[in-house]
């Protein structure tokens, strides 16, 4: 039976049976770029809910039994949604998970349900395997005189490190968030143990402020420049040079890597910026929140006077995010300006799970590893 | 065609199809076998595999722990060593920027003719891009093997390294059969020059090297992989290997890196690398150094013509 016809089977059985036609159904069914999506209960309405920008966001079940919503949609092949269903109870609308989904995707504010695409799967370097040589994390306080408290810091030391030998450094925005939800430490340890990127220090760094220290702040800047650079370069055994470190982070977290780059230049020589919220507005005043004020700021002002940031740059982005236009306008002006850059863009969204799986292509962008020299 | 002026043999990978005892025997190469696979780093150790595969206990140089000691008592070693990895990265970043042009150029070139034809027209243009290449690389194996020479004669006299050269050098003087395992080749080399095993070695002693170790053994390390998750992919010289195998350039799991089926890449790596012969070193694929020159058993050579052949020769593809 193809896909479709296990589409229209289960429609067919749902509106015959009810509910009793769910049982050993996984639901979304999924298949040759079609999905249904299912809700079982009692309400007035039903809708999903995506973030896909330029699509309208709300799409509306049909009443397919007298306690079972259908929804049919096209899914891309390699795509990854995620969504909530919407549900008016008693004239009330509340957001849901898919309750007959059991795949969701987490991050700090929310969890939603996720469907893909049949050609989606979860990348090899975001699985753990134990038979890799594992990485171990560290925990370092920093008292901070420019942020005027003390900030929490995880130190990734890569398997074997040796204080004989140097190592890259990568300094990580709202790295707690990417060791939770973008398995980040799995991601080091795979891509180390092949030899897709060399051995690294990886610093994750977390603010209890974020909207505001990354969003251009100048005193971010100087935190990583004069506070958190010297400690790592004291207690741990770096490369020297611009060349070998690299900044990161997604969403604002991108914007307060580029900002710091810039701010210091010739300190970070490498920048992977996922998501990055680069808004800017050409005419006009932007509709994002007076948070977003800072940002547009900056990018507005770089757009009139752009500098070399750093060598070399990564840039990801989801296709499904309204920040995709920034993002593709910022990789000519990197270029036009030397820097030996890249975009890549994903059938995804603004999430980490989007991030955890550019995550590869970004690393070794930056830092291509010792592979080329590996003949077992 | 020049062989070895000793027993030598160059073998693939032998993790999934192990031929090295076969060898041995076919050469006449007895033990003791001393062993050199600081390419492992701190798997050097793990011989256990090996051992069984050969029927006897193979004894490690350890050359990988030896290393690490004399790094940590030793901090101007080390930092030596640091100042020769700096000036590597220069000079690799320096050879790639005319690398990408030169091999750009002669793909363009090569993409207007076949490689099996002579064509008059382009032919002359081909000759003059392989040639630039052919010079580009010599230029930088060059510069790098005077580094070498730089960085581990200054090596050479440090006490951190002293008694573990004696002692490498007595384990050799007692050696049936040296035997050079795969890893990471810059590691492999750059461990086997600071403790001077080439050197060390008897003129007599038998050298069975594979993957990265066969690589090693050779006049020239080509770096090689057509498609690795980064980068355009050219091939490129890391720097002079041991040259205890002249005149060979290995290319281990080349079926694996090296899109061997399209002609044209096949055919502009020989020529680059020509006269030398460029021989893919596959799983069970041995190349073995005899009186009257190499003899292959599943290794083939990469002709100019754009094909991968048993027979050894130019002229006989």
């Amino acid at each position: 039976m193809s896909a479709s016809d296990r589409i229209e089977a289960a429609k067919d059985a749902i509106a015959e049976q009810g509910a009793a036609a769910l049982e050993g159904l996984e639901v979304p069914i999924v298949e040759d770029g079609r999905a249904l999506f299912v809700y079982e209960g009692k309400a007035e309405g039903v809708w999903l809910h995506h973030w896909i920008f330029g699509l309208e966001s709300a799409q509306e079940f049909l009443r397919t039994h007298p306690d079972v919503w259908t929804l049919e949609l096209e899914v891309q092949r390699t795509a990854r949604v995620e969504y909530k269903l919407e549900v008016q109870q008693n004239g009330e609308r509340q957001l849901i998970l898919d309750a007959l989904n059991p795949a969701v995707a987490r991050d700090p504010f929310a969890t939603n349900s996720v469907v893909t695409g049949p050609d989606y799967t979860t990348p090899w370097w975001a699985v753990e395997d134990r038979s890799r040589r594992q990485g171990v994390i560290l925990e370092r306080q920093l008292q901070s005189e420019v942020l005027g408290d003390v900030r929490p810091l995880s130190i990734y030391l890569p398997a074997r490190y040796r204080v004989t030998r140097r190592y890259l450094l990568l300094v990580v925005h709202d790295g707690l968030d990417y060791l939770r939800y973008a398995a980040f430490k799995t991601v080091l340890d795979n891509l180390i143990d092949r030899g897709e990127i060399p051995p690294m220090v990886v610093c994750f760094t977390q603010s209890s402020d974020r909207v505001h220290e990354y969003a251009a702040s100048e005193r971010h800047a100087d935190f990583l420049a004069t506070e958190l650079l010297p400690l790592l370069e004291e207690e741990f055994s770096l490369e020297a040079g611009p060349e070998n470190r690299a900044l990161m982070g997604a969403s604002f977290g991108a914007v307060a890597s580029l900002h710091a780059s810039i701010q210091h230049p010739g300190v970070f020589g490498r920048l992977l910026l996922q998501s990055g919220s680069f808004a800017f507005t050409d005419i006009g005043d932007h509709e994002r929140g007076p948070l977003f004020d800072p940002v547009v700021a900056f990018v507005n002002g770089y757009r009139r006077a752009p500098v070399k940031p750093a060598d070399r740059v990564f840039l990801s982005c989801g296709i499904y995010e309204s920040l995709i236009v920034y993002n593709r306008t910022l990789l000519p002006m990197l270029q036009s300006l030397g820097v030996d850059a890249t975009l890549v863009e994903a059938q995804d969204g603004h999430n980490w799970e989007n991030w955890r799986d550019h995550l590869r292509a970004g690393l070794t962008w930056l830092f291509p590893g010792p592979l080329w020299m590996v003949y077992e | 065609m020049t062989a070895a002026p000793r027993p030598l043999a160059l073998l693939g990978p032998q993790r999934d199809r192990p031929t090295l005892r076969d060898v041995l025997d076919r050469m006449g190469a007895s033990g003791p076998y001393v062993l050199v696979s600081a390419g492992w780093e701190e798997r050097e150790s793990e011989t256990g595999r090996l051992d069984a595969h050969l029927g006897e206990p193979v004894r490690s140089l350890d050359l990988w722990p030896r290393c690490e000691a004399a790094f940590e008592s030793d901090a101007d070693l080390r930092h030596l060593m640091f100042d020769r990895h700096d000036r590597m990265k220069e000079l690799s970043a320096l050879y790639r920027i005319r690398l990408a042009a030169e091999l750009s150029a002669a793909r363009e070139l090569m993409g207007r003719t076949r490689p099996d034809e002579q064509d008059p027209l382009v032919a002359p243009s081909v000759d003059l891009a392989c040639r630039a290449l052919r010079e580009l690389d010599d230029h930088h194996c060059a510069r790098v093997g005077a580094l070498n020479e730089e960085t581990f004669g200054m090596a050479v006299d440090r006490e951190s390294l002293r008694s573990g050269r004696a002692e490498i050098g007595e384990t050799l003087a007692g050696a049936g059969t040296l035997l050079v395992a795969g890893g990471h080749v810059g590691i492999l080399y750059n461990r086997m020059r600071l403790f001077g095993v080439a050197e060390s070695l008897p003129a007599a002693t038998p050298v069975v090297g594979w993957s990265a170790g066969a690589m090693a053994l050779t006049d020239r390390i080509l770096l090689f992989h057509d498609s690795p998750p980064q980068g355009p992919g050219d091939a490129e010289i890391l720097g002079p290997g041991l040259g205890l195998a002249p005149g060979v350039v290995a290319l281990p799991y080349a079926s694996r890196r090296l899109d061997l089926a399209d002609r044209g890449r096949v055919a502009l790596l020989a020529r680059r690398l020509a006269p030398e012969l460029v021989v893919a070193l596959d799983d069970g694929d041995s190349l073995v150094a005899g009186s009257d020159g190499w003899s292959a058993r599943g290794a083939r050579r990469l002709s100019t013509a754009g094909a991968v052949v048993g027979d050894l020769v130019e002229g006989q593809a």
